[in-house]
């Protein structure tokens, strides 16, 4: 027997906003904006931890903290160039969880699923099982259970959706948008733009904001507002899904935190970059757009997320829309990405200094790639002492 | 920071026994309690656990494992009883699926519990004396101040008679701006204003006028503090005056002593009644054997069945509401004693042979988690 002052489901989610706290925020000089009038800064999640970079940080975080808790390994699926598995091999292989992913299927031949983004997974210790297309697709509507059963899981492990968008995943993002707080305030923003996969980041994002704004006596008539930008087409049947999916993220996080239900929420909408592709694509503007852009800042882009939203900020900045604002943008990591894209691989060749995104550890390091001071960030996030759970974390 | 139920009222009013509770009692509870998310997989408590929570399933599937390797299902919509209260926790729950959870402080749910039922009791009390009449609405007053929610609900009866009846003239200044604070005063009756004046020397300007029911002065029992307004006697009237030191005095728990498990099954032995002042619905879920259901709110109406030679034994949860009954039943003169720290304390053996089980599947569900 023994006496718990604080439940065991209490995982200490608070944690993520200390990360938030720690992440740099750096002031953006584009030709563009200053045109415009308009104060950019770019909140960098990509460089916290270039290994679990980003929203991944955030999404991964509840549910490894209980794989670790119960001793159990993790299962998850995603594609050969996955932000998501990318960032879970690497933190799997540091806090000693034996993990395993199904891969949808990519290319053929010699080369079939042999990317950059999978051969660091395997090398950092990851199981990887090659998932042809279609038995990929029904994988994704199924349960963990069926999941499990069906490619011979034990049914103790952790079940981690694509991408991460689990109800943890969502908290985390929740957690994340807590800690912006802090942000919004300092530097009494107006906008937060970014990028939307699923939503449940800028769902998570919005939430937290609310709360935390809302706690901290902020005015209600100077809420920000949250942009997204979809990283994906956004129209199916002449009906936004993305828009519905948000909605659809929201309620659910309000489901498991009643007390969002009663909160002045920040207002949030979804824009396109005008050049709606499928997830994964990019149109030659962006790129040339991404390429122009980096050649003014001191960090990386990428061309699914965090490239999109700039380039949809510069249309709607074209627009004069946002004359003297002050604007934050998330900048959602993914860099590793950026090896999936041969024209990409030529223009890092001719900016050198710039942080090398995606290099992973080795299956055998315990410590992230990065240098001691961030990976003991990571470190301390997953440390099993309790003393600083917070018990008033939910209220 | 802004305190907000975690809850809405009317979704905490579907659970038992909050659903007894007054609406004052349950917002204060709820404000200080909080909602939170379980996702797939994660445990909510093990088999040896103390947390000294009241947990309940408000969304979601729940998976309940005993010790001997039975299992049940507990489902959010069909989840009205806390989740296998017993402590230290009998078995361990896991949620099967995304859950949401009310998490609620066991001592602050028995404490308001108590308060809002014996607030209950006195109601009918003063309805049944004509004479109390123009007591009903300070008396009411005091039973829902959040003032006193830290003054354990054994010493109510203390509360109400340490108060002092003070009768004042029209005109009399009652409490002075500026002043230390020394006590809080109620209006039995008569009417008063309340005036303040930005800086000394300025004229003052009237804030209020208060009638009967009404409490003022009541920052000086909780911190040191100089009177914030002044109070001055409109008409002629009656006040009920609470000195601070008294005040101090009644936070402290009454030592009552009572009985523990085995002493229980002694008396009970020797003739005593057992009676169960918990809420019908818990009742009905599981209970001593050949124990009575008087519930605390209704144990002044139903007080009559009881008779003054027998002895009875009074039981509850947690011992909290069965020692502020034992203090009301007592006091009309009659023969009780209580089981110290209620059933939650008492040993598995014990419970196997004295527990029993009510007869639907919610109540075999919470019944279970005693045994």
């Amino acid at each position: 027997m023994h006496d718990v002052d604080q439940p065991l489901c209490n995982i200490p989610w608070h944690r993520l906003e200390r990360c938030v706290a720690q992440t740099p925020c750096d002031p953006v000089s584009l030709d563009w904006l200053e045109k415009a009038g308009v104060q950019a800064w770019v909140h960098r999640a990509d460089e916290l931890l270039p290994e679990v970079a980003g929203n991944k940080l955030y999404k991964l975080f509840g549910n490894l903290w209980l794989a670790k808790a119960e001793k159990t390994g993790v299962v998850s699926l995603g594609g050969a160039w996955s932000n998501h598995l990318h960032a879970l091999a690497q933190a799997c292989s540091v806090l000693n969880i034996p993990v395993a992913a199904l891969v949808r299927q990519w290319g053929s031949g010699e080369n079939a699923d042999k990317t950059a983004t999978l051969l660091d997974c395997e090398k950092a210790g990851m199981d990887l099982r090659s998932i042809s297309r279609g038995e990929y697709r029904e994988l994704r509507h199924m349960s963990a259970g069926d999941v499990f059963g069906c490619y011979g899981f034990s049914e103790n492990n952790v079940f981690v959706p694509e991408g991460g968008s689990s109800l943890a995943g969502l908290l985390g993002c929740y957690h994340w948008g807590k800690g912006l707080a802090g942000e919004v305030i300092s530097k009494q923003l107006e906008d937060v733009w970014v990028a939307c996969g699923t939503g449940a980041t800028l769902a998570g994002l919005m939430c937290g904001l609310s709360a935390e704004l809302k706690a901290r006596g902020f005015p209600k008539d100077q809420l920000p507002k949250v942009v997204g930008v979809a990283a994906l087409k956004t129209l199916r049947d002449g009906e936004s899904f993305l828009q519905r999916d948000i909605q659809g993220q929201i309620e659910k996080l309000q489901r498991f935190l009643p007390t969002l239900k009663t909160l002045p929420f920040v207002d949030w909408q979804l824009v396109s970059d005008g050049y709606d592709r499928g997830f994964g694509q990019a149109s030659p503007e962006l790129l040339e757009f991404m390429q122009e852009t980096e050649g003014q800042l001191r960090f990386q882009l990428e061309p699914v997320y965090t490239a999109k939203v700039l380039f949809a900020l510069s249309h709607s900045v074209a627009q004069n829309k946002h004359s003297g604002k002050r604007i934050l943008v998330v900048h959602t990591g993914g860099l590793q990405g950026r090896r999936g894209w041969p024209e990409l691989q030529m223009a890092d060749q001719v900016m050198p200094g710039l942080t090398k995104a995606g290099q992973a550890t080795s299956g055998q390091n315990v410590t992230l790639g990065c240098s001691a001071n961030k990976s003991s960030i990571f470190t301390e996030l997953y440390s099993d002492e309790y003393v600083d759970v917070d018990n008033g974390e939910w209220t | 920071m802004e305190k907000q139920p975690c809850l809405d009222i009317d979704a905490a009013k579907t659970l038992a026994p909050l659903n007894v509770m007054g609406q004052a009692h349950l917002e204060e509870l709820l404000m200080n309690s909080s909602v939170m998310p379980l996702f797939a997989g994660q445990t909510l408590f093990r088999q040896g656990d103390v947390d000294h929570q009241y947990l309940y399933l408000l969304y979601g599937e729940l998976e309940i494992k005993y010790p001997d390797g039975t299992t049940r299902i507990l489902e959010g919509s069909q989840s009205r009883l806390p989740i296998a209260p017993q402590q230290p926790r009998n078995c361990t729950v896991k949620a099967l699926g995304d859950c949401s959870v009310l998490h609620i402080d066991s001592n602050r749910l028995n404490k308001l519990l108590s308060w809002s039922q014996i607030a209950d009791y006195m109601a009918v009390e003063m309805a049944y004396d004509p004479n109390r009449d123009e007591d009903a609405a300070w008396i009411d007053t005091v039973l829902h101040s959040n003032l006193f929610y830290k003054v354990p609900p054994t010493n109510i009866g203390c509360l109400l008679s340490r108060m002092k009846p003070m009768v004042v003239d029209a005109g009399e200044v009652i409490l002075r701006q500026g002043e230390i604070g020394d006590g809080c005063y109620f209006i039995k009756e008569g009417e008063a204003k309340v005036t303040r004046a930005e800086a000394p020397n300025q004229p003052s300007e009237l804030l209020a006028i208060i009638d009967h029911g009404r409490c003022f002065g009541e920052d000086a029992l909780i911190q040191e503090t100089v009177r914030n307004a002044t109070v001055t006697m409109l008409n002629a009237g009656v006040l009920m005056f609470m000195d601070k030191k008294d005040f101090v005095e009644l936070l402290k728990e009454p030592g009552v002593p009572g009985l523990n498990g085995a002493e229980l099954m002694g008396v009970v032995s020797q003739g005593a009644t057992l009676i169960d002042v918990r809420t019908q619905d818990e009742y009905e879920a599981g209970c001593l054997e050949g124990a009575l259901n008087f519930p605390l709110h209704l144990l002044r109406s139903k007080q009559r069945m009881l008779e003054k030679d027998i002895h009875y034994v009074i039981y509850c949860d947690s011992g909290r509401r069965s020692q502020a009954a034992v203090y009301l039943l007592r006091e009309q003169g009659y023969n009780v004693t209580w089981l110290s720290g209620g059933m939650q304390e008492l040993s598995a053996a014990l419970l196997k042979t004295w527990f029993k089980v009510g007869g639907d599947e919610q109540s075999t569900a919470m019944a279970h988690s005693f045994l």
